[in-house]
């Protein structure tokens, strides 16, 4: 096993089983902005290495594998079900499960071979999805998860949309600064 | 990883294309229908909204708990008699939500008072905060909404359990909070033959009045 995926798998651990996963999500920023994309990180991680032996169908299955991934991080990004995932054992281990396995994977898998166009639709979805979310967490007067206080939920609104400002400038920055490269750019 | 420009295998090319336009429209297919599955038909996307239909779909009993009114006296929730009763949950110390909801109630009092109906129900105030409000609390968090005594009762559950239980049985989650004391999902519940038949939010006493009047 390599050095990567050793820690992949100590830190699903680390999340599932012991305290650490309550403890990001004590609150609303930990648990949307460190645990989610870790889970993720950890999925991209194990993808990386089943990638080599499924390179010939690579082609063929990277759009159904990227509209699996927007459509499990969609689920994860109501509300109601990031609130249930703190009050029943079941959706938390829904949760650990299938961030890394219907989201990480499947964007390992497909980013690299996805068609240019394709992976624009689904940068510029990502960064409207911050802007979005990031809007409405900072303007709801009601708390939109019960287990959070309001506070917390506009202090990540103002972060997701900071993060919203720091990817659309990187991409800025790519798209009209750094010399567009070939095809095989991997962007 | 780039695709080859081989006219050789373009018949291959044309059915992996196939078949990833197929794997998608099921994906696709799928992934809407959990999400409307996931949102009770696009309608649910809080926690508190699910909880609230949940509560409602039960049909979830006013539990049989020991209650001590502002008064001292001891009874029981179902002690409470009147054909509908008006509930919301509350902390004396409170400054946001429990203010309107105290506001609320009193104006609704009155306008049911007005209207000849002041008989048939009865609103309840019930503490959450267990330890700290008592009786003299109680009276005082009444007097300070000038309540009309009679049909309207600030009640303390003195058992941690049956508060639990009288919470839990109703979705209400109240969290500490340093600065307000507690944060709470405030609503009022609207019970009719000890059953919830109806819970609103507190700045729609419009909608509940019409509830209320059209259950009487």
């Amino acid at each position: 096993m390599s050095t990567g995926s050793v820690i992949a798998l100590a830190s699903w651990l680390l999340i599932a089983v012991t305290p650490a996963g309550t403890y990001l999500e004590a609150s609303l920023p930990g648990h949307v902005l460190v645990e989610i994309p870790l889970l993720i990180i950890i999925g991209i991680t194990a993808g990386n290495l089943i990638k080599p032996r499924l390179s010939g169908v690579l082609n063929m299955i990277s759009i159904p594998a990227i509209l699996l991934a927007c459509f499990t991080l969609a689920f994860w990004m109501i509300p109601r079900w990031l609130d249930a995932s703190l009050g029943s054992e079941f959706t938390a281990y829904m949760k650990y499960l299938s961030l890394p396995l219907l989201v990480g994977i499947p964007l390992a898998l497909s980013w690299q071979v996805l068609h240019p166009i394709a992976r624009g639709v689904v940068k510029i979805e990502f960064l409207a999805m911050l802007f979005r979310l990031g809007w409405i967490y900072l303007v709801s007067p009601d708390r939109l998860c019960n287990n959070y206080l309001l506070g917390e939920q506009q202090n990540l609104g103002y972060m997701l949309i900071l993060l919203g400002f720091a990817f659309g400038l990187t991409w800025l920055v790519q798209v009209f600064i750094m010399a567009p490269k070939p095809l095989q750019s991997t962007g | 990883m780039r695709r080859s420009a081989d006219p050789d295998i373009a018949p291959v090319r044309a059915i992996s294309g196939l078949i990833s336009l197929l794997l998608s429209l099921s994906v696709t297919a799928g992934g809407l229908a959990t999400l409307g599955w996931a949102t009770d038909g696009w309608t649910t996307w809080t926690a508190e909204s699910a909880r609230r239909r949940a509560v409602l779909d039960r049909h979830t009993p006013l539990p049989d708990i020991h209650v001590q009114r502002e008064t001292g006296e001891f009874s029981s929730l179902r002690d409470f008699d009147k054909p509908i009763l008006a509930v919301d949950f509350i902390f004396t110390r409170c400054t946001t939500a429990c203010m309107v909801m105290g506001y609320q109630f009193s104006r609704l009092q009155k306008l049911l008072a007005s209207t000849g109906h002041a008989e048939n129900i009865q609103f309840l105030s019930i503490s959450f905060d267990h330890e700290y409000d008592g009786p003299e609390q109680l009276s005082a968090y009444l007097k300070r909404f000038s309540s009309e005594p009679g049909n309207w009762s600030a009640l303390r559950v003195a058992d941690r359990q049956a508060l639990d239980e009288l919470l839990g049985s109703l979705g209400v989650i109240v969290l500490p909070e340093p600065e307000l004391g507690y944060v709470h999902n405030a609503a009022f519940y609207l019970v009719k033959d000890h059953e919830v038949v109806g819970i609103y939010d507190i700045d729609n006493t419009a909608e509940l009045a019409e509830r209320i009047q059209s259950l009487i």
